[in-house]
């Protein structure tokens, strides 16, 4: 490059484009420079090589470089704190469901859509979702705006901190809603049977079609929701597979499609542990229905739905019935998190140790979580948001957050506890009065029996009475 | 100064000869710079041939590793001049070449089929419509195009030898911002060809003379300082005040040029304006002035300062640009 910087002479186009493109060495570009300080006609060629485009662009760049730089610490942080304040929810979250507390309104904001060509703004919501399958929690944080469901429980007022451990904390929409109690019945035990089809999965994957134009990608894995990808170009589109086929570019589906809403979250229960299997429905106010099933992560997603008024309802073997209202906004997707409550009278649970899922295949309960005896669990029932264990000794423990902490019951009766269930009431004031059981239905009791076969009861599973 | 109108082709040629001294690889006076000695092991070159994968536009290994060992030869392998490479920068050089798109236009330059249709399915259509975006016009954005086709194709021979401007192609940057860089240039002289009939000249100022001429006391001892302020600053300086002020370009092409953010310019702008006044208030009052006279001289009237600044870093009027100033 120097020996065409004599006097007399310009620099050519190849010295040109090193320059604009920052190839050059310090010298070069320090001789660039004072040539075009001097020289209008080469400025006009390196402003013209610039071009629209490219000026903006690397403006951006150099925009975006530069606000890196001097921001890139305190994001570090924010970052953190935000990681910190997640993992706080995430923790205390579990504990403060309350399994009646399952009603949600969620009012889903329009997403911002990034228009064709633009580039979203990095480290934002609009992140593309590069690959899906990745993961589920990472996909679902991409290119809506995510409600946030915050809801109101009667029986539980701490119910309205932020949501379950998977919605991201950089949620766009952040929406309040009312809680409102609707239990159903409980169900009585799980079948041994993977509680997830294959076939059916797929078929529901096939409802997720695009939203607002943006092309759905199909996840590798059935189970995982599937990702959306913005500005997705058609050779895209074709990846996603055959039910994708006929996908067409953005800005045709944005003329020929009106804008569809869809649901999308993860079916847990009270402890915070996914539910696999659990039966999803979206009902309108027609009646009509759409039914997907969650993955073995506890996600699902119901998508390609008109927006509007829906009741979403969540059933699990083994768990009451969840039911929320769900207003869907058009190009929305709504994010819930129906907690599921452990189902009453004489539903029992395992919960392996890794406390990944529900395991629901057991008719008899037993709890690995370690008692303060140290002694293994002879059996234990839950009523309610208590969970009442026995151990070989006899010993009777109490939690009232879901086995995450016991209490030791103070023995109010002769002997050594033997064996412990639920009982309705109803059937003991009956047996007590001599009249016939059933006439009457009244609150379940815990009842325990000792070795010496006397039986006791209790509301609470502190205060204990003979029966 | 000096208006000598020069064609644009014989411009051109002129451009040519200088770049075609520098390259060196096609002509005989340009295979002076190859080194007698080899500098690229076989091993080396044959790595960078399948890199570049050279074979699909008809380049043996032989003309690739000559291409490859005259550009580092030219370019000195990015050190300063005097200074020897050692095997291990020489090879980081030729690594960071755009090896494929090098071959595509070395083949090119020398003609083969092969590359002319890799060349014409890569760059065809974006060099279109970049020219389109420089002219501002379909139809002259595809004669400008259409005309650098040809000249790319080689049509020119000298000594029998095809003498293509892709020759001119090192490598160092991408092939589709050489390709800009020369539609710029060209369109720039077919816009200085087409202005120079245009009665109004966008160099030097009609008042100037006026200025100069009015017998203001102390205006040329401020045209003395503001040479000296001038010279002071910097080579990125001088090129911001220059487009800036003279070139009236915004901050946003400036950061683009540059690659820093707008700010930076912004403050690159102010730093260098408030260097060039304090180096005039203490130039003025060295002189004998006392503060507050310097500052009513460099208050006398900002259209002074302004041109005196135009004719500074338009650069000297003694000719050392020759070719600028023919293509005035």
């Amino acid at each position: 490059m120097n020996q065409n910087f004599h006097p007399g002479l310009h620099p050519d186009a190849d010295q040109l484009s090193i320059f604009v493109e920052g190839a050059d060495t310090a010298r070069e570009r320090e001789h660039m420079l004072a040539h075009l300080a001097e020289c209008r006609e080469c400025r006009d060629v390196v402003f013209l090589m610039q071009g629209k485009p490219e000026t903006s662009s690397a403006a951006k760049e150099a925009s975006e470089g530069w606000v890196w730089q001097r921001w890139f610490a305190p994001a570090v942080f924010a970052g953190a704190a935000l990681v910190a304040i997640a993992g706080v929810l995430i923790y205390v979250r579990p504990s403060t469901r309350n399994s009646q507390s399952d009603r949600q309104v969620a009012v889903v904001q329009r997403p911002e859509i990034a228009a064709p060509g633009k580039p979203l703004a990095p480290g934002g919501n609009g992140a593309l979702a590069t690959e899906s399958g990745k993961g589920s929690e990472s996909s679902e944080t991409d290119d809506f705006a995510l409600a946030d469901v915050r809801g109101q429980s009667a029986g539980s007022a701490d119910s309205e901190a932020s949501n379950a451990p998977n919605e991201p904390s950089s949620a766009g929409a952040l929406v309040q809603g009312t809680q409102t109690v609707t239990v159903a019945g409980s169900a009585p035990r799980i079948s041994e049977a993977a509680p997830k089809p294959e076939a059916q999965l797929e078929a529901n994957s096939i409802q997720q079609i695009e939203i607002k134009g943006r092309n759905t990608m199909d996840s590798p894995r059935p189970a995982a929701p599937p990702a959306v990808q913005a500005g997705a170009t058609p050779s895209d589109s074709l990846r996603t597979g055959e039910n994708y086929a006929a996908a067409l570019p953005v800005e045709d589906q944005k003329v020929q499609n009106p804008p569809l809403s869809g649901v999308s979250g993860h079916v847990t229960d009270q402890s915070g542990a996914i539910v696999a299997g659990a039966a999803v429905v979206l009902r309108d106010g027609s009646g009509s229905t759409q039914q997907i099933t969650t993955s073995t992560d506890g996600g699902f997603q119901l998508t390609g739905v008109p927006a509007g008024h829906y009741d979403l309802i969540v059933t699990a073997p083994g768990f009451k019935i969840n039911q929320q209202s769900i207003d869907l906004k058009p190009s929305g997707l709504a994010m819930v998190q129906p907690v599921l409550g452990v189902g009453a009278v004489t539903e029992s649970v395992v919960v392996t140790a890794q406390a990944a899922a529900v395991e629901t295949d057991s008719a008899s309960l037993i709890s690995t979580t370690s008692l303060p005896s140290r002694l293994p669990v002879t059996s234990s029932v839950s009523l309610d948001k208590r969970l009442l264990s026995l151990d070989d000794a006899g010993g009777l423990f109490l939690s009232r957050n879901a086995g995450k902490s016991w209490k030791k019951v103070h023995p109010q009766w002769t002997g050594k506890a033997v064996s412990i269930g639920v009982i309705a009431s109803g059937a003991v004031e009956a047996k007590a009065k001599g009249e016939a059981s059933g006439s009457e239905s009244g609150q379940d009791l815990f009842q325990l029996t000792t070795d010496a076969g006397a039986r006791w009861t209790s509301k609470d599973g502190t205060h204990w009475r003979p029966q | 100064m000096a208006t000598v109108d020069i064609p644009s082709a014989k411009l051109d040629e002129h451009r040519l000869q200088a770049d075609t001294v520098a390259t060196g690889s096609a002509t005989s006076v340009g295979m002076a710079l190859v080194p007698s000695k080899r500098l690229l092991s076989e091993i080396l070159a044959r790595e960078l041939w399948e890199k570049a994968a050279a074979h699909l536009v008809e380049l043996t290994e032989a003309e690739f590793a000559e291409a490859v060992e005259a550009i580092g030869a030219k370019d000195n392998f990015g050190l300063d001049p005097g200074v020897e490479a050692s095997a291990k920068q020489r090879e980081a050089y030729w690594r960071a070449l755009h090896l494929e798109e090098l071959a595509i236009a070395r083949g090119c330059a020398l003609g083969r089929a092969a590359a002319w249709q890799r060349f014409l399915a890569q760059y065809r259509e974006p060099l279109t419509r970049i020219a389109v975006e420089m002219t501002g016009a379909l139809s002259l954005g595809e004669e400008l195009a259409d005309s650098l086709y040809s000249e790319l194709f080689g049509l020119v021979e000298r000594e029998g030898k095809r003498l293509s401007p892709l020759f001119r192609y090192s490598g160092r940057g991408s092939l589709i911002g050489w390709l800009r860089a020369v539609l710029a240039q060209r369109r720039v002289n077919q816009y200085r060809k087409t202005s120079r009939e245009s009665p109004l000249g966008d160099d030097i100022d009609p008042a100037a003379p006026a200025v100069e001429t009015a017998g203001l006391e102390h205006v040329e001892h401020l045209r003395r300082s503001l040479e000296g302020a001038i010279s002071t600053l910097s080579p990125d300086e001088r090129f911001l005040l220059s487009a800036y002020y003279l070139d009236a370009r915004t901050l946003q092409e400036l950061s683009g040029v540059l690659r820093v953010h707008e700010a930076t310019v912004s403050r690159k702008l102010k730093r260098a304006t408030e260097h060039v006044r304090k180096e005039l208030l203490k130039a003025l009052m060295a002189s004998g002035l006392s503060r507050r006279a310097a500052q009513e001289t460099l208050g006398i009237d900002p259209r002074d300062v302004d041109i005196n600044l135009r004719k500074l870093l338009q650069g000297p009027e003694d000719g050392t640009i020759s070719i600028k100033e023919g293509r005035r």
